[in-house]
């Protein structure tokens, strides 16, 4: 019996392992601590629940900041079910920003009807949001990346459902369902593939290809549609529009990005696990997994920019918006080079930045609409509102890719890494999520522009409510975001040196 | 001996099967329930013939004690039970007919290709309930602290949500 | 498929079929013997002598479902015990690891026990727990003896 390797190695290395887990283990503290504030503090409750959230959120980018010093290379630990690289601490940090962000909305969210603020059951569910999506990427093993893969559907389901009115039960409810289909189809798969290989462990996986079976194959597809369905890709992406409509908008600032980034790393690591052991995918002749993968983005980018023409209701708009971009960091993953890991780590930032932006928007122009996101809020916004105006105008051209925002730099450096693996490999597949990439920003032009037209525009509407009293917490916010957006656009490389210094294990 | 097991296995089999088809075709949402258990309970015989004893257990207790009671409150909490009894209709009925069909043939055809022998161990099966706890305790702890933690956060939520009117009152 | 290691689970399976059989020859020899002159008022649904009034089904009380939930979450709990109680003081590997794997067993457990124990206290103190009962609404009814006269009475009695 292999007691030394599965049960002595692990216990003896149990103190040394947890010392990976710093920022997670921060983060377990500050779950409970919210979930004890939640239940002892009658007084000020809001107040307290934010605070001692966003200073536990604070004192975990800290340990994430130490722990992305301190790492030098990949390492594997737990006995192998987690493994630890620089990009996935990165990715540890875009998260903590991103949850700072969400609770700062949500405590601006408190005009509206629930008090998100004075609910700890929402600090609750964010972090432990957070905490699913930190631990994802790190999973190196099929039990422990369903079970976080639940842990990130729940909490999702959860914090969709928390304005308990009928649009946000009507998202949640379809959310569900497809989640619950998604969950067995992605179950089954992995039972499949443990059939075939024998083993738990998902860099096992290439120990399968010597059987060059339909089966293992057919696994991976029902896989790759289970973390399909959390990035919200074609042709698992039917939930997200009602489900971001029916959602708190500070929920989704931190359910659109920290998710799709972390299930779009975890499929980095099969998809090169897969690539680098050459795993015959042969259950339909024609396509390789690569291709299979590019076909998918091509649709995705298409359909998705081809729809959100049609949306007039913001908070939709944005969900397809947030599908196609899942689609351009699909294509992202395609490329399997170390620079286009760095330019899909760029992209993830710009675009968990823009999302920011994007739902801090939505939740302004909420005050003036009765709770209606609807996109004629907008009308006539920038004669009331001029700053405002030049600030969301400077936010969509980001959304777009033009410059001189970051947006257009994470486009840009994007299809270069896509030109540059069409260069090396020369396959046509490529090409075509080029072209596909292009054109579907050409197609965004039309409806993201169409917030800044009708600011510009169009008349104030006379019977429409003033928006009332733009804070200048508002502006600030709104202002720091744009800021950042420009200097990724002017400075790209500070950050794009960060991430070229990476050090991939590729 | 290894023909009653055989035999028993067919036997369970065919009650799941058997079952799991009537779930499908009934109209009554309270039979399926109850076809939806005796499929568990054939399940559980099928995990033990496997010498899953552990896993046979589990669904025992967890499916068929817990998770159907849940189900059929499901059922019971409906406002529309009351008066005719619950009915269910299907639609798509062609299109799911051959979407199943389909993918039986899939399957089939997939599961015929697998040069079984290659992927198959001797390893002599042994006392599961023992070596769960042991890889429970040691290897997969981080699996079963989290398992802990999800059931924690499915709590909070479902009782934050089914709460709703509660609270209101 | 198991080779050999079934007979622990055919003595089950021999309780199982055991039970089948007496319930279904109880049945079947009642069928046989009892006389069957059935009428209307033998058919309605007994309840408790009263008149029974509208359908067997009625809605449910939404309390009923969080009790339920809690119910499944502690049997989740009570079915990771199992495995652990088989081990946690085994022989062989607390020599092995110098009585580390007790400590560790021990710990592990109750870590888990209390994350799931913090659901209830969750469900407890926002008061899902709480079963507010209907009040009565028949009208209060005042007796013209007073009060003490009853309790005069009573100790008459005694």
């Amino acid at each position: 019996m292999e007691i030394q390797s599965n049960i002595l190695d692990p216990i003896f290395s149990l103190s040394q392992d947890l010392n990976y887990f710093r920022p997670e283990l921060v983060l377990l503290i500050c779950l409970f601590v919210c979930f004890f504030a939640d239940l002892l503090i009658k007084k000020n409750k809001g107040l307290w629940l934010s605070s001692l959230a966003i200073s536990g959120v604070l004192a975990y980018l800290w340990f994430s900041y130490t722990q992305f010093i301190g790492l030098e290379e990949e390492v594997y630990f737990m006995s192998d079910l987690m493994r630890l690289e620089r990009s996935i601490v990165f990715v540890k940090l875009i998260f903590g920003v991103t949850t700072l962000g969400a609770i700062i909305l949500a405590i601006k969210t408190k005009w509206i009807q629930i008090p998100l603020s004075h609910t700890g059951e929402y600090y609750f569910m964010l972090i432990a949001l957070l905490l699913g999506s930190v631990l994802l990427p790190m999973a190196n093993n099929w039990l422990v990346f369903f079970l976080l893969m639940e842990f990130l559907s729940i909490t999702g389901y959860i914090i969709t459902s928390f304005n308990r009115d009928k649009s946000s039960y009507e998202g949640a409810i379809k959310y569900l369902l497809f989640g619950a289909a998604a969950s067995a189809i992605m179950l089954y798969g992995i039972s499949l593939i443990y059939g075939m290989t024998g083993s738990m462990s998902i860099g096992d996986l290439a120990n399968g290809m010597e059987l060059d079976s339909g089966l293992l194959s057919l696994g991976l597809l029902f896989v790759l549609l289970g973390i399909f369905f959390k990035i919200a890709l074609f042709p698992m992406h039917v939930w997200l529009p009602s489900a971001y409509q029916g959602a708190p908008s500070s929920g989704i600032v931190l359910l659109s990005v920290a998710p799709k980034v972390a299930a779009l790393l975890f499929l980095w690591h099969l998809t090169s696990i897969i690539e680098l052991g050459k795993i015959g995918f042969d259950l339909l002749p024609m396509f390789q997994w690569q291709q299979m993968i590019g076909i998918l983005a091509i649709i995705t980018m298409l359909g998705a920019n081809a729809a959100a023409l049609w949306q007039t209701n913001v908070k939709r708009l944005l969900a397809w918006s947030s599908v196609g971009h899942g689609g351009f960091m699909l294509a992202g993953v395609l490329t399997l080079s170390a620079f286009g890991q760095s330019t899909l780590l760029f992209y993830a930032s710009v675009y968990a930045l823009m999302n920011m932006g994007a739902f801090l928007l939505v939740l302004l122009i909420k005050k003036r609409t009765q709770n209606e996101e609807d996109i004629n809020a907008f009308r006539g916004l920038a004669s009331l509102h001029p700053f405002l105006g030049v600030l969301v105008t400077l936010l969509m051209l980001s959304f777009i890719g033009l410059p001189p925002t970051g947006g257009f730099m994470a486009k840009f450096l994007l299809f270069s890494a896509i030109w540059d693996t069409y260069q090396q490999s020369g396959e046509p597949i490529y090409i075509w999520v080029f072209a596909a990439g292009l054109f579907s920003s050409v197609i965004s032009l039309f409806y993201y522009m169409k917030i800044p037209y009708l600011m510009y525009f169009k008349p104030l509407n006379s019977k429409d409510p003033k928006l009332v009293s733009l804070k200048s917490l508002d502006y600030l916010m709104m202002f720091l975001i744009v800021v950042a957006l420009m200097v990724l656009f002017f400075k790209a490389n500070w950050l794009m040196n960060i991430l070229n210094s990476l050090n991939f294990a590729l | 001996m290894s023909d009653m097991i055989t035999i028993a296995f067919y036997l369970f089999a065919g009650l799941s099967i058997i079952s799991g088809i009537f779930m499908i075709f009934t109209k009554n949402i309270l039979y399926a329930a109850f076809a939806l258990m005796f499929c568990f309970l054939s399940l559980a015989g099928i995990y033990v013939l496997l010498g899953a004893d552990f896993v046979a257990i589990t669904q025992l207790l967890v499916y068929v004690g817990g998770v159907l009671v849940l189900l059929i409150f499901g059922v019971m909490l409906t406002v529309r039970v009351e008066g005719k009894s619950l009915q269910t209709g299907s639609h798509l009925k062609w299109g799911g007919a051959l979407i199943g069909i389909l993918w039986i043939g899939i399957l089939v055809q997939l599961i015929l290709q697998v040069d079984w022998t290659a992927v198959m161990t001797d390893q002599p099966i042994e006392a599961s309930v023992n070596s769960i706890g042991k890889l429970l305790l040691s290897k997969y702890v981080i699996v079963f602290e989290l398992a802990g933690l999800l059931l924690l956060i499915g709590l909070v939520g479902a009782a934050y949500i089914a709460g709703a009117k509660i609270r209101t009152k | 498929m198991i080779h050999g290691e079934v007979s622990e689970f055919g003595i089950i399976l021999l309780f199982l079929i055991g039970g089948i059989f007496f319930v279904a020859f109880g049945l079947l020899t009642a069928r046989l013997i009892r006389p069957k002159r059935p009428n209307i008022e033998k058919l309605t649904t007994y309840e408790s002598g009263e008149d029974p009034l509208g359908t067997a089904w009625s809605q449910f009380n939404t309390r009923f479902y969080i009790i339920a939930l809690v119910f499944i979450l502690f049997e989740v709990e009570l079915v990771f015990l199992f495995p652990w109680a088989t081990v946690y003081a085994d022989q062989e590997l607390m020599e092995l690891t110098g009585g580390k794997w007790g400590m560790i067993a021990l710990v592990e457990m109750v870590a888990f026990v209390i994350i799931l124990a913090l659901g209830l206290v969750y469900l407890w103190v926002k008061g899902f727990l709480n079963w507010e009962r209907p009040m009565p609404t028949g009208k209060q009814y005042y007796s013209p003896i007073p009060k003490i006269a009853y309790s005069k009475f009573i100790k008459r009695r005694k």
